[in-house]
């Protein structure tokens, strides 16, 4: 990069918020996602949303790529810099700038981690439910971004659902303002929708207002064990026909029981087919109600065991299997590939059936667990990349999980993203048209294309 | 230069299949004590992997500014700790200072410590006394109670550190002996520098417990220093005179255990020893692994062996309210908090209020809190804040060098707290038990 250009951002931010030594730029070259690596120009971390605007600004005058970065926890290589671009930190942007318990929102910039907001709520009795697998580290600004879910997607929905209104910086580093903090609000368009889940190609969100609500008094947890999928799947089915929404509905497979087992040694039934996590919350009475309902179609359906917590302690015990999976899968090969097809919710066996047969045919070990109330599974690919034969077998084996979940009516991604893994799917699954009119959106937004080119959009 | 450069490839390339376990989820964020004062990926595991892999794949070329970055690392293990994939970052960051150690060398200062005086005990300890001498005539007394001491010129090494040079010898009469347990046991004690040449109270208790209880013990005059610095600053050479140095010297008596009271040289004994002993031919693999399955934590040793239901509170202490520090070494490294805890119970009455955080690293890290000094203290300002929030006037903890950290920031505050390692403790509520001599 030119020395004037990195002057003025320079003169923008100042010394000490400008990087551009090779090892820092590096250290910014990656996410969590398995994708090629890219080395920014440079890395600038504004301490205010003026200097990000200014930053934007110069950025669109001199055609420099953007890619805005919270954690780095992104799955779909959203975060990986564009070649010749820059990345913008928002770590700096960290303040939560109003908590009104009143009218039940708050204000946030988009650096605040998501567990530290989360817990703030709670200790005022309020709840922010949207909990992603990432949220010790995530930023609230990355969960926008993405459109982040959770465990608890199938009661209360997910990040969408608690956006009442944002302030972006669009490409020319203007602020535009959408939504409110009103719980109604058809003023204009609802960009909110737009911009949320827009993975960083729209704009450079700088304020977000969430939602909250209060927090849910009583809650119960109980793990049940299945010898077959289909069992499960019909108690989920018949739960929810029961007009019961649990809080969290996760499903673990045998493959994942057994790889959680060998490491905890905690005594899971490792012939098991499938575990139920479930957890009910609300008013004490109505969850004890419900949590014998839930028992009693446990049981009709064949479960083998069923475990329910009595109290906190036995409650912790009862989520270690679930909190436990991924690290148990993560240890067994080098390298961890997360995916996240989607399929309604009944459809469950059948995509657990498609996934073992799909490992069993490229011979790769594939471990499923995931949020079984709402059909977003986890098929987690176990392998090593170095091998690059067995990587053939992986590329594979992702293709034909996409395809399987969109042949059951299912999605691409129900929570990770689309960024640059997923991005030559996506006509796949819907079609050429919504991919021009998308291609369309963003130029006409975003006319030269600095915010995260080559994300998403396949151009 | 380029051979070097490839020779240290060589070497890293052995650390590819370690390495390749990190799966960059960024987990490591949460618990960083580094990372959570700068922000910077650079200082996080997932960075610090990143950089090594990126040197490994010849993308970065620079081993000596990777090195730099390695070092803004407090070895505190919180990251391994807390990582999904199981990736053993401190062993990684370990064996990689060492690899650039041997091939660039180590920096002059460390080299005249680490070689010249630390490894050295008689210079070792002829050092400190002329340190102690000339102490005087530079620092003054900054915080009566707590002991310490601050420069009284301005000087750039010493910034405005309170210091802890010595604890004075305990007023309370030593402990007699108690027979109750049948002699022949014998226990060896790992001392350790920050014990010896500041803490030798700690050395004191942990000598009256065992002896108080009956065992023999077995603790060499001239045991060496564990060799953490050394390795830390990646000074395989000293460190492997440490080891030699400190195998002769324990091998001249038969002990089944060998304690220690601080938990960086437990964890050194216990998995740094052995992780590192296939690089050496001067001694053997199996003497190495007697001394580690050996070794253990005080507060461990003390908790699996002994009956302590017997022992009162310290009823001098009544009135405080105590609150207890878990080091990063022993917590983390070695996985051990119940002990620590029943013991503080045992000597208080059951008064320990839990402190938020009590696993945050105080951020001393050993060469860490020398390099990166404000960093350290900013690091141990959050567990100052975290310390206040219990309303606590005793702090307990389990490591000299936690203890050397604490002194420091308290100090400066102008706190009225006490510092106690649990085994002074205990040997306090031992003595109220009218067993002195
Ligand atoms: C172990 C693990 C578990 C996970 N579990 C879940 C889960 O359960 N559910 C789920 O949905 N996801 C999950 N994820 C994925 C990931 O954590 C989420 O996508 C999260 O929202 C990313 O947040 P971040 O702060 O790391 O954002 P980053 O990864 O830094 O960025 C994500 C994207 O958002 C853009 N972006 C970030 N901030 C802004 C901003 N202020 N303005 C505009 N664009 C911005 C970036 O450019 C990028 O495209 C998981 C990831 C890991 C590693
Ligand atoms: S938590 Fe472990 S696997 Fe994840 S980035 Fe950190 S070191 Fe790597
Ligand atoms: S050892 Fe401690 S300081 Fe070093 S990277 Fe890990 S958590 Fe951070």
């Amino acid at each position: 990069m030119r020395d004037s250009l990195v002057k003025r951002f320079e003169s923008i931010v100042g010394k000490g918020n400008l990087f551009s030594e090779r090892e820092v730029l590096y250290a910014y070259s990656y996410d969590a996602a398995v994708v090629p690596q890219t080395i920014p120009e440079l890395v600038i971390r504004p301490m205010d949303p003026e200097a990000a605007s200014k930053v934007i600004r110069v950025c669109n005058e001199e055609d420099i790529p953007i890619t805005v970065r919270g954690s780095g926890t992104n799955l779909s290589g959203g975060a990986v810099p564009s070649p010749g671009g820059i990345v913008i930190l928002t770590n700096a942007l960290n303040r939560i700038l109003e908590l009104n318990e009143a009218d039940l929102y708050a204000v946030v910039e988009p650096g605040v981690i998501t567990a530290k907001f989360a817990s703030l709520v709670e200790s005022k009795g309020l709840f922010y439910p949207p909990d992603p697998g990432s949220q010790s580290v995530s930023t609230l600004g990355g969960n926008v971004a993405e459109n982040a879910g959770g465990l608890r997607g199938l009661k209360y929905g997910v990040t969408k659902d608690y956006v009442m209104g944002l302030e972006l910086f669009d490409a020319e580093g203007n602020p535009i303002k959408t939504g409110s903090r009103t719980v109604k609000c058809v003023t204009g368009y609802n960009l909110s929708g737009l911009i949320t889940g827009s993975e960083g190609t729209l704009g450079f969100i700088y304020k977000i207002i969430l939602k909250l609500l209060p927090y849910p008094r009583h809650r119960k947890a109980m793990v049940v064990y299945y010898d077959d999928v289909m069992k499960a799947s019909i108690t989920v089915s018949e739960i929810i026909g029961a007009r019961i929404l649990p809080c969290t509905l996760e499903f673990m497979d045998n493959f994942t029981i057994r790889a959680v087992e060998a490491y905890s040694k905690a005594g899971l039934p490792t012939d098991a087919a499938a575990l139920l996590l479930i957890e009910v919350d609300g008013h004490p009475s109505q969850v004890e109600e419900d949590s014998l309902t839930i028992e009693a179609l446990c049981r009709r359906n064949g479960a083998l065991q069923i475990k329910v917590a009595g109290d906190q302690r036995e409650r912790d015990r009862v989520w270690e299997a679930r909190r436990g999976a991924l690290s148990a899968l993560a240890k067994l090969r080098p390298t961890v590939i997360l995916e996240d097809a989607t399929v309604p919710r009944s459809r469950i066996p059948d995509m657990v059936k498609e996934v073992q047969t799909i490992a069993k045919r490229h011979q790769l070990l594939i471990g499923t667990f995931g949020h079984a109330g709402d059909g977003n599974l986890h098929p987690t690919i176990l392998t090593d990349k170095r091998d690059r034969e067995e990587w053939k077998r992986v590329e594979k084996a992702i293709e034909e999980i996409f395809e399987a979940a969109l042949a059951l009516g299912g999605t691409l991604s129900g929570e990770h993203g689309i960024g640059i893994a997923k991005s030559k799917y996506l006509e796949k699954e819907t079609n050429r048209y919504t991919l021009l009119y998308s291609q369309k959106i963003k130029r006409a937004l975003d006319p030269k294309s600095i915010f995260n080119p080559g994300k998403v959009l396949y151009e | 230069m380029k051979s070097k450069l490839l020779s240290i490839l060589e070497s890293l390339r052995e650390l590819d299949t370690q390495l390749i376990q990190c799966m960059r989820c960024g987990m490591c964020q949460a618990v960083c004590p580094v990372y959570q004062e700068t922000g910077l990926e650079t200082d996080v595991a997932r960075g610090k992997l990143s950089l090594l892999d990126g040197l490994l794949r010849e993308i970065l070329k620079d081993p000596i500014k990777v090195k730099k970055r390695l070092e803004r690392c407090l070895l505190c293990g919180s990251c391994q700790a807390n990582c999904p994939s199981g990736v053993r970052a401190v062993e990684i960051f370990l064996r990689a200072r060492t690899i650039v150690g041997l091939y660039l060398g180590i920096g002059p200062l460390e080299r005249i410590l680490l070689r010249g005086v630390i490894s050295n005990p008689r210079i070792f300890n002829g050092f400190f006394k002329l340190f102690k001498i000339v102490s005087k005539l530079l620092f003054k007394e900054a915080h009566p109670s707590l002991g310490t001491s601050c420069s009284r010129i301005p000087l750039p090494v010493l910034k405005d550190r309170h210091i802890k040079f010595q604890t004075k010898p305990r007023e309370t009469k030593r402990l007699r002996f108690n027979t109750t347990r049948p002699k022949g046991h014998t226990v060896a004690v790992f001392v350790g520098c920050v014990i010896d040449k500041i803490f030798p109270t700690i050395k004191d208790a942990t000598l009256d417990i065992l002896l108080y209880y009956g065992y023999d013990v077995f603790i060499p005059e001239t045991q060496a220093c564990c060799g953490i610095p050394a390795l830390s600053s990646g000074d395989l050479k000293s460190f492997e005179a440490l080891l030699n140095k400190n195998l002769e010297v324990f091998s001249e008596r038969e002990f089944e255990f060998i304690v220690s009271s601080c938990p960086t040289c437990t964890w050194t004994i216990k998995e740094i020893w052995p992780m590192f002993s296939k690089n050496f031919t001067s001694f053997r693999d199996t003497d190495i692994q007697k001394l580690s399955n050996r070794a253990m934590d005080i507060n461990q040793f003390l908790i699996a062996n002994l009956d302590l239901n017997a022992i009162p509170y310290a009823r001098n202490r009544e009135d405080q309210i105590v609150t207890y520090h878990d080091p990063c070494h022993l917590r983390k490294s070695l996985k051990i908090w119940e002990e620590p805890r029943k013991l503080v119970r045992t000597c208080t009455n059951n008064r320990l209020i839990e402190m938020p955080f009590s696993d945050m690293c105080c951020g001393m890290g050993g060469t860490f809190n020398i390099k990166y000094y404000d960093m350290s203290s900013s690091i141990a300002k959050k567990k100052r804040d975290y310390f206040k929030a219990t309303g606590a006037n005793l702090l307990t903890t389990a490591c000299p060098a936690c203890m050397f950290q604490l002194h420091d920031i308290f100090s400066k505050n102008g706190d009225n707290i006490e510092i106690l390692h649990t085994i002074e403790l205990l040997s306090e509520a031992i003595s109220c038990n009218g067993s002195t001599g």
